[in-house]
């Protein structure tokens, strides 16, 4: 099925309907030139956020800030333009710019091109996870940054990296599975007490170099876009996943 | 309701820089729109900050455009005191706003005003629509568009920058 840049980019904003938006997820999870089409929505809109987000490092005018303290706004004042008007008072402040804030300026204008990786084969199938599974029991107890062997065969080791809450109120995490013949991102949410597969991609990062490696697959800037539309809110922390965990992921302890 | 205004103001900030591409005029046309929703007060059943963001427009289109705004990268006005930063990186940012400035400035206002609310107003795309006064559809065509142009026209101005990653680089625990 082929998906405009309307729904790409409405996907983006998170502004499909919950259907649509999972399917649209998995294409992009599978195809990997819609993968690309999508990355350049996605990069063209990451520019201006960051570009235009600069203005927050500049300090709010004190003209601005008075009219806003004022106690009693003259409701006959006539406007006038600040064009004709400025008034412009320098803070005696120093503007102390959030490292963060100043990177993006650096970045996303991201006017390189967007090639695609060679990647591993290996990726988990979407769907269920089994209950009884190693798997299961790893997504359920391990905390982000710890990884755990999941499989002795070939030296499985899962080692989650994000947690937080998706659109539609599952709790869901991002992790690396690794052995030592490939490695999959994926990432899993849980609901009805089960964890589901809801995205996987090869990582590249972990094929041997001369592992034979197929030319076409979906970006790991891609797979962050993908990821980064899903999260609702700011991420899980530290403390708040201790309590999930603690809690079975049955609810947020707050 | 001043209090409530504050609480906007970095969105509406944001908004206002994608308008005008100035830093100084976005501050401007924030002034001229607080100034005007603290006498005009929201309709009843009006969210405010539906209804600041409908002024800011109204103002935008009615009386910025009409005048001689800088259309050139607002290179000498970013901001100075920044502190533990390479100046090549600040050099790189004011590069960046130019072209992606230069590249908003090409968009028709409809799409250029539309996708800026998208961006940063915080807002759904029945919001923003109700705001245009327009339908839905149109708002979901016009950011579409208006992405793709901005593609093509970043594309054509290629900067080699170095990829950083700081979507939720601050949240993730990643072992190397």
């Amino acid at each position: 099925m082929t998906y405009t840049n309307e729904q790409l980019s409405a996907f983006l904003d998170n502004e499909l309907e919950p259907g649509l938006m999972s399917q649209v997820r998995e294409a992009i999870a599978s195809d990997a030139d819609l993968a690309q089409r999508f990355e350049e929505i996605a990069i063209s809109d990451s520019a201006i956020r960051s570009v235009y987000s600069a203005i927050d490092t500049k300090p709010i005018p004190q003209s601005l800030v008075d009219l806003l303290s004022s106690p009693k706004v003259d409701q006959s004042h006539k406007i006038s333009t600040p064009w004709t008007q400025r008034v412009w008072q320098t803070s005696n402040k120093p503007v102390v710019a959030a490292t963060y804030g100043v990177l993006t300026l650096v970045i996303i204008v991201s006017l390189f091109s967007i090639t695609l990786a060679p990647t591993a084969q290996t990726t988990l199938a979407t769907g269920p996870v089994s209950a009884t599974s190693n798997l299961h029991v790893a997504l359920s107890t391990v905390p982000s940054a710890i990884s755990s062997e999941i499989t002795k065969r070939e030296h499985g080791v899962i080692t989650p990296v994000l947690t937080f809450l998706d659109h539609q109120y599952r709790f869901c995490r991002e992790f690396k599975l690794q052995s030592s013949k490939s490695g999959a991102r994926s990432v899993a949410c849980y609901q009805e007490n089960q964890w589901r597969i809801e995205l996987s991609i090869p990582d590249n990062i972990s094929a041997k170099q001369n592992q034979y490696i197929p030319a076409s697959s979906i970006t790991p800037s891609a797979f962050e876009n993908v990821v980064n539309s899903m999260i609702l809110g700011d991420p899980i922390s530290s403390d708040e996943e201790m309590k999930l965990i603690g809690n079975r992921w049955s609810k947020l302890d707050r | 309701m001043q209090n409530r205004i504050l609480e906007l103001l970095p969105n509406l900030r944001r908004v206002a820089f994608a308008l005008t591409g100035d830093l100084h005029d976005a501050d401007d046309l924030v002034q001229s729109t607080v100034e005007r929703v603290l006498v005009k007060r929201p309709p009843a059943g009006v969210p405010l900050i539906k209804w600041v963001l409908r002024v800011c427009r109204n103002i935008w289109i009615d009386e910025i455009r009409k005048r001689k705004v800088r259309v050139a990268s607002d290179i000498d006005n970013m901001p100075h005191e920044i502190s533990n930063v390479d100046g090549e990186q600040i050099a790189l940012g004011r590069i960046a706003l130019g072209q992606v400035n230069s590249a908003m400035k090409r968009l028709p206002e409809a799409q250029q005003t539309t996708l800026a609310l998208a961006a940063f107003s915080g807002l759904s795309y029945l919001e923003i629509s109700d705001i245009l006064d327009v339908p839905v559809g149109t708002v979901m065509s016009r950011i579409a568009r208006a992405r793709a142009s901005l593609n093509r026209t970043l594309n054509r101005n290629r900067v080699e920058t170095p990829s950083i990653d700081t979507s939720t680089e601050r949240y993730k625990h990643d072992l190397h």
